[in-house]
């Protein structure tokens, strides 16, 4: 009797310390549910103020990784990079372990991906690379190095990249074809070079490469012309000031047909990237 | 000396207001964004000739007969923003025709110099020369100067 | 059973005790708060005032003022608009301080800054000579505020007067722009036309663009040697055609030349400005800042 008496009064006490204990923690972790919930509903603005609410009452950060971290992706899906990186550096630093380190780091590289700031991109992978801690991330490395290449338009270095993963990978199948759809321009410079209007007819400008095949030996006739018949002055003017001006015109715009052609090739696959690709994307 | 000087004070504002607009992102709400992976193009808009006013038929005829016949094929030889063609219609369009004329036989003259080239332009957000059409419309209170070290957008 | 109660009760104290001095209810202690109560709003808007955060923090303060009443707070309020550049926000949130706060004075010298950084100097000075909120104890500062508005315009007071206004630490630097401002060394528009006309690109050379001026020099010349060339030569169809095209050159080289001074001149006061601007943000306009602002 004396017994029970005793475990029913203990588990009275335990029940009320510990109801104490359940609601006290609510209230930090019912904020981080509000907080998650306006991320959730992409309100991310709203969603900041609230992990920074977190945050700032969080006296034993237990909640400082997850949060930092929840305020870099709202950052970065308001396509605020720079704060998105400042905030991923954050939960780096309050990591708790080599996967939540890895983690902030791979969001840093994404972040700098989807910023165009390839360089950096690429030197933080080879410094993960060479990190002992992921030697077992090295596929992931290579894949997310392949996205810096393809969103920098380097195919062919992404190709390579996918290639280290499987040479069956999918997105190094893209990467080759776009290298191989892609024009030449340094064959368009120098095929004009020889025969004006002929960089342009090989990016398929073909009225373009008539004018600029007229204009180059209208000019070219001119100028001959004017030495033949010993108007020097007017020659050099003419060859000087008119034709080598259209035949250098000749050549930049080839190249700038080529140029643009690419430009069209590798977006037709970055939107497909953008909007069809499923897997992973930065 | 002098010059230099100023450019120094210049830099050290400019590097101030870079420094301060860090803290701003959050000054206005913003909401989701798109974030495009394609490659930004920079291609000039397509010239057509207009048929509001005889003024500025001429001026669009001009320009579409400029920009298809010659301009294409006489190559990237506009180091400016706006190029050369564009400057004559916007400056036309501003001022009037004489005005718009004078202003484009004095573009012609600095796109010729070709010593004076960047940094004695502030850099346009395409790469090229920014020379903007009100600081030539002979109205001085029209008149921007841009810091040489910053790029225009 | 006496003895019974009484170990029964030792048995409940331990329990208490232990429970209440465990980690945990130390740690649930801490975390049992109300992070929406007015005082930790306050709190928590402080802090993000401090991190510039100031539309976040702007929120929290409206948040708190719905149930206190707190002059510094509303200060807060208005100093962040105006740091946002929401100047007339600014100027409102600092009237509502001007008649019962303590806070008086910096709020009206705060206010009259909103203003003068307004740029529309002929208001602010409109401001300042009605005198609706000026007393003694800021006259002084709004009287250097308004010989700088003359400074940023075109209408400088006589110099006496203007230096009289600022303190002996001030007066040199002062008196260094104001002399700048009076002599700035501007061009005239007018000798670069005639220099241009008489000789094509002289007025682009006076100009300080000497590159041009050669340009124009030898565009202008070289089509004008074309012209005579032509006609010496039997050419007169050529001949006019560059006839008309140095006259075109040389047309637009006059109007370039006056093109030229006027940017010449625009960049000579956009230097200026510059250099003040950045000595008014270092001296803080000459308003005192409020020791409560985090900065």
């Amino acid at each position: 009797m004396q017994i029970i008496g005793r475990l029913i009064i203990s588990l009275i006490v335990c029940l009320v310390c510990c109801a104490h204990h359940l609601n006290a923690q609510d209230a930090l972790s019912r904020q981080l549910e509000h907080a998650n919930n306006m991320f959730e509903s992409e309100l991310y603005f709203d969603a900041i103020t609230e992990f920074k609410r977190l945050l700032f009452f969080d006296k034993f950060d237990v909640y400082e990784y997850d949060v930092n971290y929840k305020i870099a992706l709202s950052y970065k899906y308001g396509g605020k990079f720079d704060q998105s990186i400042v905030y991923f550096k954050k939960a780096e630093q309050s990591s708790r372990s080599d996967d939540e380190v890895y983690n902030a780091k791979v969001q840093i590289i994404r972040a700098n991906i989807l910023r165009r700031t390839t360089d950096n991109a690429l030197q933080l992978l080879e410094d993960v690379n060479n990190d002992s801690r992921f030697f077992n991330k090295r596929d992931e490395i290579n894949y997310w190095r392949g996205w810096a290449y393809m969103l920098s338009d380097n195919w062919e270095e992404a190709a390579n990249s996918f290639s280290l993963i499987s040479y069956d990978h999918p997105l190094r199948a893209l990467a080759v074809k776009v290298d191989d759809d892609k024009y030449s321009v340094t064959f368009a410079k120098v095929i004009s070079y020889i025969l004006p209007g002929f960089g342009q007819f090989y990016t398929g400008h073909y009225l373009s490469g008539l004018m600029s095949l007229g204009w180059n030996a209208m000019l070219g006739y001119f100028t001959i012309n004017a030495f033949v018949e010993d108007r020097v002055f007017d020659g050099i003017f003419i060859g000087n000031l008119l034709w080598l001006r259209f035949y250098r015109g000749n050549v930049q715009n080839a190249e700038k047909f080529a140029e643009q052609e690419n430009v069209r090739i590798a977006n037709q696959a970055l939107r497909y990237l953008k909007n069809n690709y499923v897997g992973d994307r930065p | 000396m002098n010059r230099l000087h100023s450019a120094i004070v210049i830099g050290i504002i400019v590097f101030f207001f870079v420094s301060s607009a860090h803290g701003q992102t959050d000054w206005q709400r913003w909401g989701k964004a798109e974030v495009s992976y394609e490659i930004e193009t920079t291609s000039s808009p397509t010239v057509r000739i207009s048929d509001s006013g005889v003024s500025s038929f001429f001026v669009s005829a001009f320009q579409v007969g400029y920009t298809y016949l010659f301009s294409n094929y006489d190559g990237d030889n506009c180091p400016f923003h706006p190029t050369c063609s564009a400057f004559f219609v916007q400056s036309v369009k501003e001022t009037n025709l004489l005005k718009g004329v004078l202003m484009f036989a004095d573009r012609f003259t600095r796109d010729t110099n070709i010593f004076k080239r960047y940094p004695y332009y502030p850099m346009y957000k395409t790469g090229r020369l920014f020379d903007p059409v009100h600081n030539y419309k002979l109205r001085p209170k029209e008149i921007k100067i841009y810091p040489r070290d910053i790029i225009v957008k | 059973m006496l003895n019974r109660y009484s170990s029964l009760l030792q048995f409940i104290k331990l329990v208490i005790i232990l429970f209440s001095f465990s980690p945990l209810r130390i740690l649930a202690q801490e975390n049992d708060i109300d992070l929406f109560s007015p005082e930790n709003r306050l709190n928590f808007g402080n802090h993000l005032f401090c991190e510039k955060d100031y539309l976040r923090a702007i929120s929290e303060y409206r948040n708190y003022l719905q149930n206190s009443n707190n002059d510094t707070i509303r200060f807060k309020i208005a100093f962040a608009l105006m740091e946002m550049g929401r100047y007339d926000e600014s100027m409102d949130n600092f009237k509502s301080l001007f008649f019962s706060s303590e806070l008086e004075i910096p709020a009206k010298l705060s206010f009259y800054k909103s203003q003068f950084l307004k740029n529309d100097f002929n208001r602010f000075r409109l401001k300042v000579n009605q005198q609706p909120y000026v007393n003694d104890r800021i006259l002084a500062t709004l009287g250097k505020l308004t010989q700088v508005s003359y400074l940023i315009e075109n209408t400088l007071p006589d110099s006496t007067s203007f230096i009289n206004n600022f303190q002996a630490d001030e007066r040199d630097k002062m008196l260094q722009f104001y002399l700048e401002k009076k002599y700035p060394g501007y061009k005239s528009e007018s000798t670069a036309t005639i220099l241009s006309a008489i000789l094509p690109g002289l007025g682009k050379i006076y100009a300080d663009e000497i590159g041009d001026g050669l340009t124009s020099f030898l565009l202008t010349g070289v089509l004008g040697f074309l012209a005579y060339n032509n006609f010496k030569n039997d050419h007169p169809t050529r001949g006019w055609i560059f006839s008309g095209l140095a006259s075109y050159f040389y047309a637009g080289n006059i109007y370039g030349s006056a093109a030229a001074v006027q940017n010449y001149n625009a960049g000579i006061k956009f230097n200026f400005d510059s250099k003040l601007n950045f000595y008014l943000q270092s001296r803080e306009y000459f308003i005192p800042k409020p020791d409560f602002l985090c900065r």
